[in-house]
């Protein structure tokens, strides 16, 4: 458990962590969490949820598994606490975390298609391409890695708001 | 290489077949496509896969949750995942390093190089 007056988000990553170590979690955080919407009760054929979320959806979740054995009540309640003082505290910085967050996945994926099929193709991965298709290719490559960088570099500052 | 079977999981259709054939052309492995997690379990269950490569940010279950599914079938429970995602950030990776997870493969990945990356991280030397 982190000392006191740690930052509220790292206590609930230590306490996130804590239930995992207990090998009774699934655990999806989509970012740093405004508000708990609370867990429901305990059943062993189903999940215990602590959600995390606002008006915008769900941005974090916690699912503890009934496995044999009930889960940790006290530390669940805990980790409800910790949630609910950065809903408190950190509702902006949150939101903003899981904006950027959203925008790396929403844009890389369709990178991840621009890259892998031209990366095939001027890799020498497909059969019978000419050669100039494979150096228009290899060109598509460059410019689509460029397009990561500056987007990864794009990440990173916005990840750090005093970054400038 | 060791003809491998792999089930590949990823709700974009470029995504999952790129993946798909990086991993089939040039790995040579035989591979089979979900596009959910839903589907995933059902066909993991059917096929028997050697592996299973699960995209994290999926609509409905998503991969974190579908790995979790897969432990607690008998059927399935052991198999091993790799994670593949586009959206790594220090929250999340800090949650999968406590996951029983062979690993994380992060997207956009080089397709020519994506099974070899993969059978070192699942340890397989053939």
């Amino acid at each position: 458990m982190s000392g006191p007056g740690a930052d509220p988000l790292t206590e609930l990553l230590e306490l996130a962590r804590r239930l995992l170590a207990a090998d009774r979690v699934e655990a999806s955080l989509a970012g740093s969490p405004p508000v708990v919407a609370g867990s429901s009760a305990y059943d062993p054929e189903a999940v215990v949820r602590v959600l995390v979320d606002d008006d915008e959806g769900l941005l974090a979740e916690l699912r503890i598994y009934g496995a044999s054995e009930a889960p940790d009540r006290e530390l669940l309640h805990e980790l409800a606490s910790v949630a609910a003082a950065v809903a408190d505290g950190d509702r902006q910085v949150g939101r903003e975390e899981v904006w950027v967050g959203r925008l790396g996945h929403d844009l890389k994926t369709p990178l991840t298609a621009v890259l892998g099929f031209s990366g095939l193709l001027a890799g020498g991965g497909l059969a019978g391409a000419s050669p100039v298709l494979t150096a228009a290719a290899v060109e598509v490559v460059e410019t689509g890695e460029r397009l990561l960088d500056e987007l990864e570099d794009l990440l990173i500052t916005w990840r750090r708001p005093d970054a400038g | 290489m060791t003809r491998r079977l792999v089930l590949v999981v990823d709700d974009d259709d470029d995504v999952r077949e790129i993946t798909r054939m990086a991993l089939e052309v040039v790995g040579g492995w035989e591979v089979v496509t979900a596009s959910d997690g839903f589907a995933a379990i059902e066909t993991a269950r059917r096929i028997r896969p050697d592996a299973v490569f699960l995209d994290v940010m999926m609509p409905g279950m998503d991969g974190p949750t579908t790995f979790g599914r897969l432990q607690q079938d008998e059927a399935t429970a052991g198999l091993p995942v790799i994670l593949l995602t586009a959206k790594v950030q220090s929250h999340d990776s800090k949650l999968w390093d406590t996951l029983p997870i062979a690993g994380v493969i992060s997207k956009p990945f080089d397709p020519m190089t994506l099974a070899t990356t993969a059978a070192r991280i699942l340890g397989w030397d053939d």
